[in-house]
């Protein structure tokens, strides 16, 4: 991270490195869920709640989690945090607790969340981890919410269960399914390359701290060797 | 030696204080959950039969009846609401069905699908005022086959099964 005033690290997260059409992290929940624009944000709100809390809580543990185990400690911390949101849901939000089924309890193995609890809480302050969870999660909502608007009115005609008047007799079925979803996402991670062209940061950048198996590598430190060699 | 210790204990101290805030949690939402789940269960049953009265749920164990059956209710006037689970095409079909103290079909819903058409949505409407003699004359749906199929069989089930349990009360 070049630049790391607070401002910025709050602001990645919506475009430059959003997570899911620039980092492309948390795939599975964005195209099962963005069939319905409630359930995506939903699943938006609940992905960022836990990411805020597991970013802060692992920040502030980072000296006390030794090396070789953090990836259980994190691990531990964030299916704490989606259980206590599930608990919560399933309390005051029945009906999207119903909507969201299974893939609440697969918030836990979000790469967003444990991705940035490797990438960035394990080596940041605690309110920048805290502001970078926080902007991760928008940037993660945002991308559900525009990805669920597209399907959800041209699959279903409607917006948040309203239906739109003239599309609602032209559905086409095909994006409320698998393939329509994985058309609808390459397309706006393509519109994202464009609006961000040669500001977005190259894969190189992240080097091995943003590789998600960093940790298991035994040559680690040798791809950015390789890059910087051609 | 000193890092494996400090490994176990940091990991060990983690969980368990993650485990006291999972069970704070619970012992905050626990009885709010199941407030609700009652609440939609009432709610369910006053759908189907809606002429029912003080729903109960009744033990039917030694009546041998179809597994499709997974909870049944009695109410004051007679009529019973039986809770169905199913195949249908794609995964489980889930129907509340209400029978009044005539053997008639007052209300079919299904509760919660994952099937593919949706035609399960409003096939329940096709079941009012049919009975035990009658409810097979019911037509599946084109295009929806096996989810109508299933969803029909259901019914049958239930149906057979109000005869029994009427029977049964009518004995005693």
């Amino acid at each position: 991270m070049k630049n790391n005033s607070s401002m910025s690290v709050f602001l990645k997260g919506i475009l430059l490195e959003n997570p899911v059409f620039v980092l492309v992290l948390g795939t599975c929940p964005t195209l099962a869920v963005t069939n319905s624009v409630i359930g995506a944000i939903g699943m938006g709100l609940a992905a960022t709640a836990v990411l805020v809390c597991s970013n802060t809580v692992i920040s502030l543990l980072r000296s006390i989690i030794p090396e070789t185990v953090r990836i259980p400690c994190y691990i531990v911390v964030i299916a704490g945090f989606v259980t206590i949101v599930k608990m919560f849901m399933q309390a005051y939000l029945p009906s999207i607790y119903n909507l969201l089924g299974v893939y609440l309890d697969l918030i836990t193995v979000n790469c967003i969340i444990l991705g940035r609890a490797e990438m960035f809480a394990g080596k940041n302050t605690v309110s920048k981890s805290a502001l970078d969870g926080l902007g991760m999660g928008i940037g993660f909502t945002i991308a559900l919410l525009s990805m669920a608007t597209i399907r959800e009115i041209l699959g279903e005609g409607t917006f948040a269960g309203m239906s739109v008047p003239f599309i609602k007799d032209y559905t086409i079925a095909f994006f409320t399914k698998a393939p329509g979803g994985l058309l609808v996402f390459g397309i706006l991670i393509a519109v994202v390359n464009v609006i961000t062209h040669g500001k977005a940061p190259y894969k190189k950048d992240f080097a091995c701290e943003g590789c998600p198996n960093a940790a298991f590598c035994h040559s680690s430190g040798e791809c950015a060797n390789k890059e910087e060699n051609k | 030696m000193k890092n494996y210790i400090k490994s176990v204990v940091a990991l060990t101290v983690i969980c368990s204080v993650i485990a006291v805030l999972l069970a704070i949690t619970n012992s905050i939402t626990a009885p709010i959950v199941e407030e609700s789940i009652k609440r939609d269960t009432q709610k369910a049953l006053a759908e189907v039969l809606p002429d029912g009265k003080n729903f109960e749920a009744i033990d039917y164990g030694s009546e041998n009846l179809s597994p499709t059956i997974i909870e049944a209710y009695s109410e004051d006037n007679g009529g019973y609401v039986f809770k169905l689970q199913t195949k249908g095409y794609a995964s489980g079909l889930t129907i509340m069905c209400g029978i009044n103290k005539d053997g008639m079909l007052v209300g079919a819903k299904c509760i919660a699908s994952n099937e593919t058409n949706g035609a399960e949505a409003n096939y329940g409407e096709n079941f009012k005022n049919k009975n035990y003699d009658n409810v097979s004359q019911v037509d599946t749906v084109a295009g929806s086959t096996l989810t109508t199929k299933a969803y029909k069989n259901a019914i049958m089930d239930a149906v057979s099964a109000f005869q029994i349990l009427s029977n049964t009360k009518g004995d005693s």
